[in-house]
């Protein structure tokens, strides 16, 4: 972690209004700025550019977002949420423990995006409104709505979405313009993967394809992890049965009692053996503890196994130690299904991109995950082709939005620069469905704008009525893949009264409009008559009301969150009190001692002191932590090269 | 917009039209109308920029192939020019990307060798799919030794074998193994072909289950035929449509040598996702939604169940109209017209009802499973065309794009057809069964002969024209139709003709019955237990009460030829029983000629007693059977049999209408109604 330096104005920005873009990822978000015909990042309360995208209450009952509540979600997990990411657009209710009010996913990522505002408005000294959001491509349009209201709660106005690849290949292409070129962009962040075919030509930056999958992220392959390390951690607590701590029993009656106990939580997965385990028990809150432990566990061997060919460490849980190993291949083997997943997207996106391997000059890697050796060894072998790794992959996505918003505020030295971009999903009408006998069907989607369509784009399509005589037609708009309407969305329906005539005589023209702002305009055409009707849809507006989003506001406001220059210590107390749960003995009772020292410090109000103690409590932390890593076996020299290649 | 109006909307002339020009025209051009603001002008643009990209790509292709034409003709090939241009080969080439692989390994010449290799295979397809039968000429072996060399080369195999050659080996394997197998440089080929398509994919594919997944069918028939014949069980691994295609074929061909053959389905989308990729995940075929044998029961018994409750219901109705109708089984004459007319309205609508009500479950099912194969058929031609895709510039449409349809083609027509016969079958059989199942023993009482006689005329038309249908169907489809039910059906049909006396219907069967002579022994025993049922009241049924004083007082011989006809049908059936359980002898099809003959003249020398005036009729419609069954029977030896056979089975209908329509004009009711069970 970065020591914390008075950040304030560290920018100055030349234009009136600020060009905004905001990176809102699963694990972390980040926020830049164009300025000066460059694009450059600002700093969090905590110096760090990353802000990971958790929420927590305090034992005060104060909102923490941000380092803090990642600290936390190991020691309190029933009071923290994270990966909300993954929820947007859902009405998925997050309770937090101490928080009268439920929050949706919509609700938490305004309070980030709040705290990224924030941050902005501080390194900036000006108020800002216009942002650019990112969104993972494959994002459907509810999705999108949500992370729209996300924004507007938080008091930011959405000047455009931009779909996270574009935008990394934005920030990537910004440097290589000029050069005729193909790249792809892989996104692997958090939670959402998104793949995307670019040419580059003549300061063109086209978007040929985008495809993804947004349910797959590196937190399945950090839920693989934490399966195979439950099992190890069971084997372990059943085999030593001598040792009689209170904890080891409870996860010992977890282990074994599962047959018998009503459950509350159920995780089954098959280990490397083929046998199934299945963990049932009452205990939800010590569930939810180890579950969190192995999750944080799980994230340690993720990390070390970036850099090594196998993980060894040991971890301690209630008082017992246990002993974790996992190689690279043991991975490899439980996360196969997801790299299957994985090779999918990338193989879709070049059909239909109607591209080659051969074609590609570059792979531009971005999101956190894309750093797992599996990952990219997986893309090597499917395209056979070197990667590149120098994109910084967190960066990438807030760096390119930002310049979007340059693009949008049409900065003079983005003039020569244009984007083309596709819409990721396919648009049209229903059409009644005749093989549909059993009537369970519904009906079929007929597509008048397909998938990966470079936008804008205006299509026509000729529709019949079904029956004679029809007095009126509904035409249902609906956004996806499926062939049948009820698995896709639906965004609109436009009801077109017709002339009482025989169908044959009788026609309807429907053109789909759709723009780079992402709006949709059916114009529906009645034939004979030339009677004409239309309809907008998706484009700016939030899905919610004006009304609701002030309730909305105010019943965030009425929330008590952190004070912005009490972040820095309350994320080092969150942080002391992780370490005492994970470390045993004298390490224990010296942040046990710290702890007491440092919120006795508080107590003082004295700034200088705290922030000298801050800093040097931080730098110990980072000791402690540094020591304890991971005693690996592995001395073998190309993974060591590996290293240097994936981490520059 | 034509190809001119592009070149002037991007401000271009023909001649400085190059690619590199057309980006850049195209960029100026956007940059001055930019999609946010201007997007009709950019459309527009974008149009126009397409528009000509096209005809350049067309016209290089259009170059290239001019090129190609010159270097075929140097190789004394027959490939079409057009069709495969030397640079879609090296497009091709390049998708494969074989630089990129191991480079070390691969050497020049096995570059060269795939160019070759691309050519050969083009024209082996071609062939292939040309004429559907690929003979083992001497140039189709130098294909194969040339696919062996590549082959050997394990990066490029691996490489190959997932990206071109799975699919179109598998066809290779599937429709000619009989005539490839005994090629050594095939074999060597298909060795390392198994073990590369499944070493790649999954390490957990052990080479023992690639070879039981493989070799039992699906390389070589002639071991699976053996197998089929050694071992009670015989498990086929299904893992792709290929080899649901190719289990279909032999299930029809082998299915009796390998009673037990099982198909065990890999689950492919959920298990082995990398077949479904063979083909495109979404348009992997349902096969768990096909009706099994279980959902095939389930409906036969939910047909054979609701018939009981008709019979309740009519029942119901019957006695409570007619609520003379005695509990001695003795109908009193003030009602019995009525009652006759109303038994015949009850059975016949129970009849009609339940195999409509059997008909609609089967259809639903039918309906459901074709449904889904038209989904998944269309879903997989969607997006194919072949004449796109080989004018197509893409560099692998035509390769990969020919075979998958061709076998998607044949798959869908393959189930298709299986699907209409079992349906048909089925159907058939139940209805047929419900004929026979449902009627005399229930009710001796009130069963008048009249009825009996309509009711054995009915049963007996609707058989002949399902056998027909059926005979159509098989002849369509080149598949016998030796369903299992239509088998027993047949059977039990002759069974209850025969005790009932009545020779021309028993005629009808008996040669349906010859036609089906290949019952399994599931089959015999259900018969078997079926005959215990029908003969045993057919016995009971005599009233002994009335024939010993009749017998006494009237014709005390009569009554004792009734009573040895009675026998002689037990035993001829008997006998044919015995007959069938030795079943080899029906491989042979004079000998079951033979049999046929031999029931059918002790049918004729048992002339029919009850009815004399009729006798002659039957004689000359059980003769014609005989002949018919003679013929079919010797289908296989004879030419021509089919038309002969549509002959006798449209002249036995005829005469059959004629036979009844005169029987009710000869004062038939009358005649039976006197003769009708006294009081």
């Amino acid at each position: 972690m970065k020591p914390v330096s008075d950040v304030q104005q560290v920018i100055t920005p030349t234009q009136s209004v600020p060009c905004i873009g905001i990176d809102l990822g699963t694990t972390h978000s980040l926020i830049a700025v164009w300025n000066n015909g460059q694009a450059t990042l600002l700093p969090n309360a905590l110096g760090s550019f990353l802000t990971p995208s958790v929420v927590s209450v305090s034992d005060e009952g104060e909102l923490l977002v941000g380092q803090a509540a990642k600290e936390r979600l190991m020691t309190h997990p029933n009071r923290t949420a994270s990966v909300f990411k993954r929820h947007m657009g859902t009405s998925k209710l997050y309770k937090l423990e101490g928080e009268t009010h439920a929050f949706t996913a919509e609700d938490l990522s305004a309070l980030v995006l709040q705290s990224l505002r924030d941050d902005a408005e501080y390194a900036l000294g000006c108020s800002i409104s216009d942002v650019v959001i990112s969104v993972p491509a494959y994002f459907n349009d509810t999705q999108r709505k949500a992370t729209r209201n996300a924004a507007h709660i938080a008091g930011l106005n959405v000047v455009r979405l931009i779909n996270e690849p574009t935008a990394a290949a934005l920030s990537y292409g910004l440097h290589k313009a000029g050069n005729d070129n193909q790249f792809m962009v892989v996104d692997l962040g958090g939670g959402t993967l998104d793949v995307s075919v670019v040419e580059l030509f003549e300061n063109m930056i086209e978007v040929k394809s985008s495809t993804g999958d947004n349910q797959l992220g590196g937190e399945d392959f950090t839920q693989v992890l934490s399966v195979l390390l439950k099992e190890q951690m069971r084997k372990q607590s059943v085999d030593t049965t001598a040792q009689n701590s209170t904890a080891h029993i409870l996860l010992n009656k977890q282990f074994t009692q599962q047959s018998t106990q009503q459950s509350t939580l159920h995780y089954t997965q098959n280990n490397q053996q083929g046998k199934k385990i299945s963990i049932k028990s009452n205990q939800a809150s010590l569930d939810k503890q180890i579950a969190v432990f192995l999750y944080h566990q799980a994230e340690r061997c993720k990390l070390i196994l970036s850099q090594h060919s196998e993980a060894n460490w040991d971890a301690v849980f209630n008082d017992s130690h246990y002993t974790f190993n996992v190689t690279q291949a043991l991975f490899v083997e439980c996360a196969a299904s997801l790299l299957i997943r994985f090779c999918k997207a990338v193989e879709r996106a070049m059909r239909d991109a109607h591209t080659t391997p051969a074609q590609l000059q570059d792979i531009v890697l971005v999101g956190g995950a894309s750093r797992m050796p599996i990952i990219r060894q997986a893309l090597h072998r499917l395209l056979g082709k070197h990667l590149n790794t120098q994109v910084q992959p967190d960066e990438a996505i807030a760096l390119g939005a930002a310049i979007l918003a340059g693009l949008c505020a049409q900065d003079s030295s983005l003039d020569e620069i244009m984007m083309t971009d596709v819409c990721p999903y396919s648009l049209g009408i229903d059409t009644v469905n005749m093989n549909d006998i059993r009537g369970t069907d519904g009906n079929l989607f007929s597509c008048i704008i397909a998938r990966n369509t470079l936008v804008p784009v205006s299509m026509c399509e000729n529709y019949l009525p079904t029956e004679d005589y029809q007095t009126e037609v509904t035409l249902n708009i609906y956004q996806g893949e499926s062939r049948l309407v009820r698995d896709n969305i639906q965004l609109g329906k436009l009801t077109i009264p017709l002339p009482r005539r025989k169908k044959d005589n009788l026609s309807i023209d429907v053109r789909f409009s759709y723009d780079v702002s992402g709006l949709l305009e059916v114009d529906a055409v009645v034939l004979p008559t030339g009677a004409k009707y239309s309809l907008s849809l998706l484009g700016q507006a939030s899905s919610l009301s004006r009304d609701e989003i002030n309730e909305c506001k105010a019943q965030l406001s009425r929330l008590r969150v952190s004070p912005r220059d009490q972040q820095e210590n309350r994320s080092l107390i969150a942080r002391l009190e992780r370490l005492h749960q994970e470390y045993l003995g004298d390490i224990c009772d010296e942040i046990q001692l710290e702890y007491s020292a440092f919120t006795q410090l508080l107590n003082t109000k004295n700034l200088a002191d705290i922030a000298r103690e801050r800093l040097r409590l931080n730098m110990w932390c980072d000791n402690i932590e540094a020591d304890s890593i991971i005693e690996t076996l592995d001395t073998d020299q190309t993974v060591q090269n590996n290293i240097q290649e994936i981490r520059p | 917009m034509n190809y001119d109006d592009a070149l002037v909307v991007l401000g271009l002339t023909p001649d400085d039209c190059s690619l590199a020009n057309l980006k850049k025209a195209y960029a100026k051009g956007a940059k001055a109308h930019r999609p946010e603001t201007d997007p009709e002008g950019f459309t527009h643009i974008r149009l126009a920029y397409e528009r000509v990209k096209e005809a350049l790509i067309e016209a290089s292709e259009h170059n290239n192939a001019t090129i190609n034409s010159v270097t075929l003709q140097n190789n004394d090939t027959k490939i079409n020019d057009s069709l495969f241009s030397l640079k879609k080969t090296i497009a091709k080439y390049e998708y494969l990307n074989l630089t990129n692989l191991s480079s070390d390994l691969i050497v020049k010449q096995h570059q060269e060798d795939v160019l070759a290799l691309e050519t050969a295979w083009q024209l082996f397809v071609t062939q292939f799919l040309a004429t559907e039968h690929l003979t083992a000429t001497e140039s189709n072996i130098a294909q194969l030794s040339c696919l062996n060399t590549v082959f050997k080369e394990p990066a490029l195999a691996h490489y190959l074998s997932r990206q071109v050659f799975a699919e179109k080996l598998g066809w290779l394997l599937l429709e000619e193994a009989d005539t490839w197998v005994s090629l050594d440089s095939l074999k060597l080929t298909l060795k390392t072909f198994d073990y590369e398509l499944y070493g790649w994919h999954n390490q957990s594919w052990t080479q023992h289950s690639l070879l039981e997944a493989k070799c039992d069918g699906l390389r070589e028939k002639m071991i699976f035929q053996l197998n089929a014949k050694q071992k009670d069980t015989l498990e086929y691994y299904l893992v792709s449509p290929m080899g649901l295609l190719s289990f279909t074929k032999l299930w029809f061909i082998y299915r009796r040598q390998a009673k037990n053959l099982k198909l065990r389905l890999m689950g492919i989308n959920k298990k082995y996702p990398q077949w479904a990729n063979l083909l495109n995940p979404r348009q992997v075929w349902r096969i768990e939604n096909w009706p099994n044998s279980l959902t095939q029961l389930i409906c036969l018994l939910l047909g054979l169940v609701s018939i009981p409750f008709l019979f309740i219901l009519l029942n119901t109705i019957h006695y409570h109209y007619f609520s003379e109708y005695s509990n001695t089984g003795i109908t009193r004459v003030k009602t019995k017209e009525i009652n006759t007319v109303f038994s015949i309205v009850k059975d016949i609508s129970i009849v009609i009802g339940s195999t409509i009500l059997c008909s609609f479950i089967y259809m639903s099912i039918y309906a459901h499973c074709r449904y889904h194969i038209n989904l998944h058929y269309k879903n997989f031609t969607k997006n194919i065309n072949i004449d796109a895709a080989i004018n197509s510039s893409q560099t692998d449409g035509l390769i990969n794009t020919l075979p998958k349809l061709n076998l998607a083609q044949r798959l869908y027509k393959y189930i298709n057809n299986q699907l209409t016969l079992s349906f048909f079958g089925n159907i058939e059989a139940v209805s047929v069964l419900i004929l026979l199942f449902f009627w005399p023993w229930q009710r001796p009482q009130v069963f008048s002969r009249e009825l009996m006689e309509t009711y054995t005329l009915a049963s007996a038309v609707v058989g002949t024209l399902t056998f027909m249908y059926l005979r159509y169907l098989s002849k369509l489809q080149r598949i016998r139709p030796n369903h299992p039910y239509i088998c027993a059906a047949a059977v039990f049909l002759g069974i209850y003709m025969l005790s009932a006396s009545n020779h021309n219907n028993a005629s009808i069967a008996a040669m349906s019955l010859a036609k089906e002579s290949n019952p399994s022994r599931w089959t015999i025993l259900i018969l078997t237990a079926l005959m215990v049922r029908t003969q045993f009241p057919s016995f009971l049924r005599i009233d002994w009460s009335q024939t010993i004083p009749s017998w006494l007082l009237f014709n005390k011989f009569r009554v004792l030829e009734k009573l040895a006809v009675k026998a002689l049908s037990i035993l001829s059936i008997l006998l044919f029983l015995v007959v069938l359980f030795l079943k080899n002898i029906f491989v042979y099809p004079i000998i079951a000629s033979l049999i046929c003959v031999i029931i059918y003249l002790w049918l004729i020398i048992n002339a029919d007693m009850d009815a004399p005036v009729m006798s002659l009729q039957a004689r000359i419609i059980t003769a014609v059977a005989v002949i018919g069954g003679i013929s079919i029977k010797l289908s296989p030896i004879m030419s021509n049999v089919a038309a002969l056979e549509w002959i006798l089975s449209s002249s036995m209908l005829v005469s059959m209408i004629w036979y009844w329509a005169y029987g009710y004009s000869q004062n038939y009711f009358e005649r039976w109604k006197l003769k009708a069970i006294p009081i």
